[in-house]
């Protein structure tokens, strides 16, 4: 144990300084959830096998909206996509005031006259 | 003494338990769906899993097992709350509070709050 | 001639972490009987898991924060043997490697818990600090610190590729060294051993009764382990103590910590090559009884399903709720000063226990 104590007295903190420093996440982890709507065909897989229906795809318009604070991070949505539109990166989702919706848009053709 | 639907099955896991090595292992209840309940003894026979079933009707009372096995005894009061079912001499609100909560909420049809 | 004193003990307790209860019967200073009560923190699981069979993976693992992957390993074998699938020896091995990784976790997390209901906090601390690295090992591999999930009824949907490999051997190489120092301790030291030797005993007999599982039963001297099953292929054999005390249990814990350590370690080397999962298609029927060796003891799942998406009747046993009512075998003939510590050396979990 004494050494312990003198391991301990030179050493540095072995906990990070979160928020002020950049916390140690591990690159595998799965995090925040995003959408490339340029490769995104607008299927409707991720919503449909969501299993907290944090996703909600809307064909018409094109719109893709993630309720951030329902996101459970399981990383289902990527599995099923076929079109590997979904990335997931290793990253905390950060304190808000309210509940964060992130949506994502797709360019819709216009079909001129 | 009156008789119970699950007699049976507790004098055969008696029998059981005095010859061979024996754990209770669960009670699992199931509602049938057609005013029966299905009760099922999960024992532990010397490493292997063995299951006794009995069913009845769902308004019966049956004998309780915390004679044979004491760990039974908060078993029983688990299902006396969630499924609604009568053993002799255990009260229930373990899980939920009486007069206050839904009766037998994993019932196919719940039977409302008292 | 003494007056019976009763003393509640919880829900609210320092050194509790989740509600509990426990009525205390007092003559003088000895405990001459308790009741156990919990049921403050039940959320109806059985009752909403009863639904889509594919999102319930998700909520199996919500059960209980400390051994979510055994939840939904022993509900995706369920659903497996529902669908009559067998899952790659690859994922199966996976499985296994992540399962031993949780129950390092989980029993640096309840060997530090005793120190700290104890009064030893910089063995607390210490314990701490190896499972962090534990933790950021685990979250590099599954992806996340403790819902891993990464099961998928019919296999795994992540690999563990050569590189994490050796990652992980080299972080539990310095995990052993350094958690055989803090076993040392454990096992040797002054403090522990005078508050936790001859306290709690639970007998063979009464372990029996009460059907312990798990490390409690195998502190009592009941050699019973269902990982001699699933891990057949690995040479285990279960710890086995006859003493039944409070240090006997702790002792289980320690030891399984190094035989888990040695588990993983040899299922790395056999890890087979070959596909992570096979697929399954359509809706699940018939009934299925799954068990599982985890952390605290056996976990059963009953699935009961008719052809639908939506499941029929799903019951969870898990083994705290067992563990802990045997608790009242335990107390009677103790000084008041031990409970919190016989209390902690069952490792109650109240999230399993009321789900």
């Amino acid at each position: 144990m004494l050494s312990t104590v003198f391991r301990n007295l030179v050493s540095k903190p072995d906990t990070v300084k979160y928020p002020y420093a950049a916390a140690d996440i591990p690159s595998g982890n799965r995090g925040r959830v995003e959408w490339n709507m340029d490769a995104c065909i607008l299927c409707g897989l991720c919503e449909k096998r969501c299993p907290t229906l944090a996703v909600k795809v809307d064909k018409r318009s094109g719109e893709i909206t993630v309720q951030v604070p329902r996101c459970i991070a399981c990383g289902v949505c990527i599995d099923v996509c076929s079109k590997d539109a979904i990335t997931m990166t290793p990253e905390y989702s950060k304190p808000c005031y309210g509940k964060e919706v992130r949506s994502y848009q797709k360019e819709m053709k216009t079909v001129s006259e | 003494m009156s008789i119970h639907a699950n007699d049976g099955a507790i004098e055969k896991i008696a029998e059981r338990q005095s010859l061979e090595n024996v754990r209770l292992a669960t009670i699992i209840t199931v509602d049938k769906g057609d005013g029966n309940l299905e009760l099922i003894y999960v024992l532990d026979v010397n490493g292997a899993l063995t299951s006794i079933n009995c069913e009845f009707p769902q308004d019966q009372e049956l004998a309780s097992l915390s004679s044979v096995f004491a760990g039974a005894e908060n078993m029983e009061r688990e299902i006396i709350d969630l499924m609604g079912i009568r053993f002799e001499g255990i009260r229930g609100g373990l899980f939920l509070e009486p007069g206050s909560s839904i009766i037998a909420p994993l019932r196919k049809q719940p039977l409302g709050v008292k | 001639m003494t007056k019976t004193t009763l003393i509640p003990v919880g829900p609210q307790h320092p050194v509790f972490l989740e509600p509990l209860n426990i009525s205390l019967k007092l003559k003088e200073e000895t405990v001459v009987g308790a009741e156990i009560n919990y049921g403050f923190n039940h959320r109806g699981l059985e009752k909403a898991m009863a639904a889509d069979f594919r999102r319930t993976i998700y909520m199996c693992e919500r059960i209980c924060g400390i051994c979510s992957f055994y939840h939904s390993t022993a509900y995706c074998q369920s659903m497996e043997s529902l669908f009559k699938v067998e899952v790659p020896e690859r994922a199966r091995f996976i499985r296994l490697v992540m399962m031993e990784c949780q129950r390092l976790t989980s029993h640096t997390l309840a060997l530090g818990h005793t120190a700290e209901a104890m009064g030893y906090e910089s063995l607390f601390m210490q314990l701490f600090r190896e499972r962090e690295a534990l933790m950021r090992l685990v979250n590099d591999i599954s992806g996340n610190r403790v819902h891993y999930s990464i099961n998928t009824i019919g296999g795994v949907r992540r690999d563990i590729p050569m590189e994490k490999q050796k990652e992980m051997l080299s972080v539990l190489d310095g995990l052993e060294t350094r958690f055989a120092k803090l076993a040392k301790v454990f096992k040797d030291d002054r403090t522990i051993k005078e508050r936790t030797i001859g306290k709690g005993v639970l007998t063979k007999e009464m372990a029996k009764k009460y059907c312990v599982v798990g490390p409690v039963a195998r502190a009592s001297g009941i050699p019973e382990d269902i990982r001699t099953s699933y891990c057949r292929d690995l040479d285990f054999q279960p710890i086995v103590r006859d003493e039944g005390d409070s240090y006997a249990r702790s002792m289980v814990r320690v030891d399984e910590t190094f035989q888990s350590i040695q588990l993983i370690r040899k299922a790395l080397t056999m890890l087979p090559e070959g596909p992570l999962e096979v697929p399954v298609k359509g809706n699940p029927s018939g009934e299925a009884f799954i068990r599982l060796e985890a952390p605290r003891g056996e976990v059963i799942y009953y699935v009961k399903a008719k052809g639908t998406v939506d499941l029929e009747r799903i019951k969870v046993k898990t083994p705290a709720f067992v563990n802990v009512a045997a608790l009242s075998a335990m107390v009677p003939g103790c000084e008041m000063p031990d409970i919190p510590v016989i209390t902690v050396s069952v490792d109650p979990c109240i999230c399993c226990t009321e789900r």
